[in-house]
């Protein structure tokens, strides 16, 4: 559907915010927390992208959808086309919202946990946990203050105790003690990049916190520089698929037609997960848990050493 | 988004109860109503199909029925054949009878070796002598999750009739049968939208027998389309099919369920949903598979939940 871009806002050097209304008048869905829209736009050298923003302010009922979008010059160019082709009055194509990160009714502790620009669906959330009357602590991870945006309208939030955590005055987070010991009904909510939300599973699963308490939303590649291609081999299928980095394996496998289950394809959910026979796995998700991950992997977002990995599909 | 025709209204109830509507909207885009072309050769290769269906009187049953790989096929990817001849179907299962008058059937094509399994909705055209066609409504890949791998080793020609027996309170082999289960398979359905078979697995003892006439079972975050909740939402009545893999034997119960939501779960048996469904058992019936079967076990699934004693 056709969205008009009715104001820019600018939240420190990388970030802009961008707030849109439907072309044709009407009035917007009602949205819960956590839900994101997707943009669809192509850049002048004809290149499409389709993008995942997640709603920021109050949930419910509003008059335009505000996303908050940080100029990634390292990416692959939609958040720079973003910043520079698109202007106020410029149009859009918008579907949504959608929401793949809701909030759960919880009866013990509720954690949100923000690396970076992951604040953006937090600040929904902690809205609404505001207006239940829910106590939650808002841990906001930055390098530096400068990149601490939104941070006013955070804390504006009634109840909201926002705690930020700064890497270049601090230094890494002890992401074991930010979570604590795991009492029944706790819960916590992170987003943010691939590296911090592992590091979280990984404190969770040794601090017994059982998988539906921890809830992820990923975002950035996980392909990293060094990947080298690799030969994956199917033992059941009896097929061998090439795939160079850039590319997922399962993406691979989906295009070659192979038999394999998914949903998230953001290695949040564990429904790809292949039993690996040969090969060394390099794990990119956020769901499996170390027992997991001895025997399988996700290939919707892990790669592996270079060379050949057998699954068992 | 809140309307989709994908789901009928039982379903959207559960997905919106659970908080997981949104999540379903997405995960629903692996359906079709073709069987896509990597599962072909797939369902191809299975000796083993698990088949939902609904009785005369509204009782609905899950059946497995076991042949040798390629008597399962769909050619075109719109109907699956099931090649199995008159005189090696074992009529003390309900499914054959059920079938000849009802055409309703949901089928789980589900390879434990590997863990994969294939989702098929439909309604049979075809049931003669020499077997079955059913034409597809509904077809969708699901997870590996909770599935314990066994390979089979060795199965041997169909001889019937097989020793069956009946009851409707669950005690002595029966109960033991359900407290050593690990994977079990569930029949449900929805008057318009058809039946659906899919599969609950767990580490043995995940199955609670409250009494001898109750099953409580905890309910594992799975693809949130909530097929079967949201058939028992609008029908609470369901077939069990439980395996004895070590003796050769198959325990198909009906009954009804009644789905409890944000239970309290000190142990963590639910793995965080806090959702379990009891089984009322209305009748069961215990017989030999028609073929002999060796499987060996292999592992269970790093996804079970722990299951105190």
């Amino acid at each position: 559907m056709k969205y008009l871009v009715t104001d820019i806002v600018r939240h420190g050097a990388a970030v802009k915010e961008f707030q849109l209304r439907r072309a044709d008048g009407e009035a917007l869905p009602h949205w819960d927390a956590g839900a994101h829209i997707v943009l669809q736009f192509s850049s002048a050298d004809g290149s499409a992208f389709e993008r995942h923003y997640s709603l920021i302010g109050q949930p419910g009922q509003s008059d335009a959808y505000r996303i908050a979008v940080q100029r990634e010059e390292n990416g692959n160019g939609g958040s720079v086309y973003l910043h520079e082709e698109i202007a106020q009055g410029s149009e859009m194509e918008v579907s949504g919202p959608f929401n793949s990160f809701p909030l759960a009714a919880s009866r013990g502790r509720v954690l949100l946990i923000a690396g970076g620009i992951g604040i953006t669906p937090m600040i929904s959330m902690a809205h609404a946990l505001s207006q239940l009357g829910k106590p939650f602590e808002l841990h906001y991870l930055a390098k530096s203050e400068e990149r601490l945006v939104l941070l006013d309208e955070l804390r504006a939030i009634p109840h909201a105790t926002v705690v930020p955590h700064l890497s270049r005055t601090s230094g890494r987070v002890d992401l074991a003690k930010l979570i604590g010991a795991y009492n029944t009904g706790d819960s916590f909510y992170a987003c943010g990049p691939a590296a911090l939300l592992q590091g979280l599973g990984e404190a969770a699963e040794r601090q017994s916190w059982p998988g539906d308490a921890r809830h992820f939303e990923s975002f950035g590649a996980r392909s990293q520089p060094g990947d080298e291609p690799l030969t994956v081999e199917l033992s059941l299928s009896q097929m061998t698929v090439q795939v160079a980095p850039g590319t997922s394996i399962l993406d691979a496998l989906i295009a070659a037609d192979v038999f394999v289950s998914y949903d998230c394809k953001r290695g949040e959910c564990g429904n790809c997960y292949a039993q690996v026979l040969e090969g060394q796995p390099l794990h990119r998700d956020v769901c499996l848990t170390p027992q997991m991950r001895a025997t399988g992997m996700c290939t919707c977002v892990s790669w592996a050493q270079p060379g050949r990995v057998v699954l068992e599909l | 988004m809140s309307d989709n025709s994908n789901f009928h209204a039982g379903e959207r109830a559960v997905q919106e109860s659970a908080g997981e509507a949104a999540i379903a909207d997405r995960n629903i885009a692996v359906l079709t109503n073709t069987v896509i072309a990597g599962a072909r050769p797939f369902i191809a290769k299975q000796f083993m199909a698990v088949f939902s269906s609904v009785d005369p009187a509204g009782a609905v049953w899950a059946s497995l029925v076991f042949g040798k790989p390629g008597f399962l096929h769909t050619d075109t990817g719109s109907t699956i054949t099931i090649d199995v001849p008159e005189r090696e179907r074992d009529l003390a299962d309900p499914l054959w009878d059920n079938i000849a008058k009802h055409s309703d059937v949901g089928m789980l094509f589900i390879e434990l070796g590997s863990r994969r399994r294939y989702r098929v909705n439909g309604s049979v055209q075809r049931l003669d002598a020499h077997g079955a066609e059913v034409v597809i409504a509904e077809a969708y890949p699901n997870c590996p999750k909770y599935i314990q791998r066994r390979q089979l080793r060795q199965m041997g020609e169909p001889r019937l009739p097989v020793p069956s027996a009946h009851g409707k309170l669950l005690r002595g082999s029966v109960e033991s049968i359900i407290r050593n289960a690990d994977t079990i398979f569930v029949a449900s359905r929805h008057a318009e939208a058809g039946a659906d078979a899919s599969h609950r697995g767990g580490a043995p003892g995940f199955i609670r027998q409250l009494n001898e006439t109750t099953l409580r079972i905890p309910d594992y975050a799975g693809n949130s389309l909530f097929n079967t909740f949201g058939n028992f939402k609008i029908d609470p009545r369901a077939g069990l099919c439980i395996p004895d893999f070590e003796h050769g034997q198959l325990l198909q119960l009906t009954g009804t369920v009644s789905v409890q939501w944000d239970q309290n779960d000190p142990a963590n048996e639910t793995g965080g949903t806090g959702r379990f469904w009891e089984f009322k058992v209305e009748q069961w019936i215990l017989r030999d598979t028609p073929q002999q079967l060796a499987w060996e076990y292999l592992d269970a699934s790093p996804f079970n939940p722990s299951v105190q004693a």
